[in-house]
């Protein structure tokens, strides 16, 4: 009980943080940012340019644009302007407290086949994580629930800025189908339930989608002939969005061939696969590419530390880039979602061009997420979200100095507030 | 030789000075894995048997700690680093020569003469850095993979297991250390875990590959294990034992050191008096605490919130045993002058928080506020929390958020030595010190840094590949 009511105290502590710490929108919005090295990441470096940002949108950008008139003009003194960081992979508002259960809604342990689930409806966006993922310039975040379900639910992406109402930061709502393949889901054996087994996995995997397929037939039956359609089942719904390619099967899946497994089951499915986690990626490069594949490394930074992770190399990124492979970099973090460059900045040193580097930080994995036409890159019409670092962003001593979230500049220190 | 190297003085005094004077950290614990240990429980008959007793009652759970075979002897090799930015972590970075002889390091300059038979390697635009130390690893007693059968860190069937040994858990071949080599990693301190408010002794290793005899660092003083906050209370509070709460682990601690505290007194009242009987007896959990009152253990407690050392503090003071470092302690900083006070060194994250409660209030500055405020500062990686190898990394973090340079340097090489009572033997490029040395392909701050080749005991023990040219 006591416990209980301390955890709300903080709770209500931390709601009083947010609210106070709440959008300050300055009088005029219109910001110039001025004296940039502008990193557009959609086109080439610009050594000394202008970045115009207004109703949370780049205005202007670029070598030749001048500050317009009110705007309140910011003077980076050649520091770098990038698009801000996107963690592709992580559990950013689903968990602020790992070890404190009421601030946890990562994993729906009842059960290993979820599709109903959506992370939308689990998200808390007031969590100090947040301002500290914004303030290392991760702006946007792919949050995903626990691998150890086999079907977690939906996904969902949105713009981390602490405080902010879903509507004000929602990319999407539901971006991909969440699956487990290898080792978590094999917790349920524990449990004597299914699955127990890797095979045991794939089968619950095909046998809700055979369920999703069936009911489809069934009502088409039913309409074809009047008759009264079944009763509905959120969760093959949930799953025809998959089947019918609106949205696409990421699987967290990390050794070799389970990657396989899921090359095989997608294909069988035909629904479009996104690979999450993907520690051995690297050894089926060639696949992944045929298939068109792309890669969340989701860390770069794995240690053998699993069993399914006993193949994992620092130059995975580098691998799956020379073949052809699309990548993008996660964290599957909650409150070190800020090590986001880090894991860039290693894949870089290990091989990976720093250009494909950057990309993968930024609008490759918008790409990938389906976000590419709102982040990711420093384009006119875009969301104004970008980060300014002096020196090189996947360097550790490297200081951001400030990032800008809609337009706004939010708190790059947020530990001394919290 | 270079009169900028010649010039400096030798050996600064502070770092060191500050457990040698100590009569608490004075005890060898070198002469006392030289001494015989006696099995416990024999009964003296004779009072010069008796005697011998009663000397080495105080120090054969030392003894065993530490016995077996003086290290094997260091193959005579030499070796001169030519031209490489020398970082020493007690003067500033600069461009020299390094010769390792004997298992030493032998001399630091400019122009070295080249000595007769020793391996030249031209270091020019590399980097080389003392071999680094971590206080807070878990490497051997939690090997890779993360298996059952490889958990070996926490004895967590009561809460206070003073007598387990860090040493007795580590697997050798863990593939952990390796890897480690690859982040230019010499010495780490292996703690048990934290389920156990007093979890028992660490174990001090060179990484030289091997078994955890091979590795171990001949002539470390003895570590201890304490816990406070929320580990032990969770462990125990979820079985519905004791300690269920902070005041429970207090009171479990207490009553161990009270015990500890009487064993010892009795001993030396039967010492001193006529001895008809034998000598009071005692477990080996209540005589290693009793080693701790006697200064002969170096305390390292883990703990996160200031509440929670203050409490440590409380228990110290009240049975008189001083604490080599506190571990974590993400809010130091709000308390730093106390910690100044008592001489404590703090191992911290670089930025790692808020997996729990109690590490919600961590922040990247807090090396840096500590050390603004006179506290020794130490950067760990709690292996396999961050990855061993990865020390650098964190170092460098650190670096940026206010330590600086040449403080986060020492944040991984100086500053645990000192911790761990070692900084006489390494975490330095200093003429006499132990030839733990990493050839580093740019400044390892940088994160594509790559070790060419670690040096333990002036032995290459892993040699890399360079990394290619951009």
């Amino acid at each position: 009980m006591i416990k209980e009511l301390q955890l709300h105290a903080i709770c209500i502590c931390a709601l009083v943080a947010a609210l106070a710490s709440g959008p300050a929108r300055a009088q005029s919005d219109v910001v110039a940012l001025v004296n940039a090295e502008l990193h557009p990441v959609s086109g080439p470096v610009v050594p000394r340019g202008t970045l115009v940002m207004s109703g949370g949108r780049i205005v202007a950008v670029g070598a030749g644009v001048a500050a317009p008139a009110g705007a309140r003009v910011v003077d980076v003194a050649g520091a770098r302007v990038l698009p801000g960081f996107v963690d592709a992979y992580c559990h950013l508002g689903l968990v602020e407290i790992e070890l404190s259960p009421p601030t946890v809604d990562v994993h729906e342990g009842s059960g290993p086949v979820q599709p109903h689930l959506r992370v939308l409806d689990a998200l808390d966006l007031r969590g100090l994580s947040v301002a500290r993922a914004a303030a290392a310039g991760v702006t946007t975040v792919h949050s995903v629930p626990r691998a150890a379900n086999v079907i977690g639910g939906a996904t969902a992406v949105w713009r981390a800025r602490r405080g902010a109402l879903w509507p004000e930061v929602a990319l999407m709502a539901e971006a991909m189908m969440h699956t487990g393949l290898g080792e978590p889901p094999r917790v349920y054996g524990k449990k004597q339930q299914a699955p127990m087994t890797r095979m045991g996995t794939v089968a619950l995997l095909r046998e809700a989608f055979n369920k999703a397929a069936s009911l489809k037939a069934a009502s088409e039956h039913a309409q074809k002939h009047n008759a009264a359609p079944p009763p509905r089942d959120l969760a093959s719904e949930a799953l025809l969005r998959v089947a019918d390619r609106s949205m696409p099967l990421i699987v967290r899946v990390e050794r070799a061939d389970d990657i396989l497994v899921a090359l095989r089951v997608a294909e069988e499915l035909g629904v479009r696969l996104v690979i999450a986690g993907g520690a051995e990626a690297w050894r089926v490069a060639a696949a992944l590419k045929a298939k068109d594949v792309p890669v969340i490394l989701a860390p770069v930074r794995v240690a053998p530390d699993r069993m399914e992770r006993a193949g994992a190399r620092l130059d995975n990124a580098a691998l799956l880039h020379a073949a052809g492979v699309r990548i993008a970099f996660g964290t599957k973090e909650s409150a070190m979602v800020n090590g986001l460059p880090y894991e860039a900045g290693v894949a870089r040193s290990r091989g990976l061009p720093a250009e494909a580097a950057l990309r993968a930080l930024t609008l490759g994995a918008a790409e990938i997420l389906g976000v590419d036409k709102e982040v990711g890159s420093l384009e006119v019409g875009k969301r104004a979200d970008l980060v300014v670092v002096r020196g090189d962003p996947m360097e550790p001593l490297s200081p951001v100095e400030a990032v800008y979230v809609g337009g706004v500049s939010v708190d790059v220190r947020p530990w001394e507030r919290p | 030789m270079s009169p900028v190297f010649n010039s400096r003085s030798p050996r600064r005094a502070s770092p060191r000075d500050a457990t040698a004077g100590s009569p608490l950290f004075a005890a060898s614990p070198e002469r006392m894995g030289r001494a015989h240990p006696e099995p416990h429980g024999v009964r003296c008959r004779s009072r010069t048997l008796g005697a011998l007793w009663v000397a080495l009652a105080a120090s054969c759970w030392g003894a065993l700690a530490f016995a077996g075979p003086p290290a094997a002897p260091i193959a005579a090799s030499v070796v001169l680093l030519r031209g490489a930015t020398l970082l020493t972590a007690v003067s500033p970075p600069q461009v020299g020569d390094l010769l390792l002889r004997d298992g030493k390091i032998a001399a630091l300059g400019v122009g070295l003469a080249v000595p007769p038979g020793a391996r030249v390697i031209e270091a020019a635009g590399k980097y080389v850095a003392p071999g680094f130390v971590d206080t807070h690893s878990h490497i051997g007693v939690y090997a890779y993979p993360a298996v059952a059968a490889h958990s070996d860190g926490n004895e967590m069937t009561d809460p206070i297991t003073p007598h387990v040994r860090a040493r007795d858990s580590i697997l050798g071949s863990d593939p952990a250390i390796p890897r480690a080599w690859r982040g230019g990693v010499t010495t780490i301190q292996v703690l048990p875990g934290s389920g156990n408010a007093i979890g028992g002794e660490s174990a001090i290793l060179k990484l030289r590959g091997g078994t955890a005899d091979d590795m171990h660092f001949e002539g470390a003083p003895r570590g201890l294990k304490m816990a406070m906050g929320e580990n032990p209370k969770r462990t125990y509070g979820s079985r519905n034992k004791t300690p269920m709460t902070r005041m429970g682990s207090a009171a479990v601690m207490r009553e161990a050191f009270a015990k500890a505290k009487a064993w010892a007194e009795g001993l030396a009242r039967w010492t001193a008096g006529p001895m008809k009987d034998g000598p009071p007896t005692a477990e080996l959990r209540t005589r290693v605490l009793a080693d701790v009152l006697a200064g002969k253990v170096r305390v390292h407690a883990h703990g996160y919130l200031p509440h929670d050392f203050f409490t440590l503090f409380r228990i110290a003071d009240e049975f008189g045993f001083r604490i080599a470092s506190l571990q974590h302690a993400l809010e130091a900083h709000r308390f730093a002058a106390e910690i100044k006070r008592r001489g404590i060194g703090v191992a911290t994250f670089a930025d790692l928080w808020g997996t729990k409660h109690e590490m919600y209030g961590g922040r990247p500055d807090n090396a840096a506020l500590l050390h603004r405020a006179g506290v020794r500062v130490a950067i760990q990686s709690d292996h396999p929390v961050i990855e061993q190898r990865w020390l650098a990394l964190e170092a460098a973090k650190a670096s940026r958020f206010g330590l600086g340079d040449d403080e986060a340097l020492r944040a991984v090489t100086l500053n645990p030595a000192w911790m761990l009572g070692l900084d006489g033997r390494v975490g330095s490029l200093e003429v006499g010190k132990d030839a733990d040395v990493a050839l580093w392909s740019e400044h390892p701050f940088r994160i594509g840094a790559r070790v060419l080749e670690l040096f333990i005991d002036g032995r290459s023990v892993y040699r890399g590949v360079a990394p290619p040219v951009p």
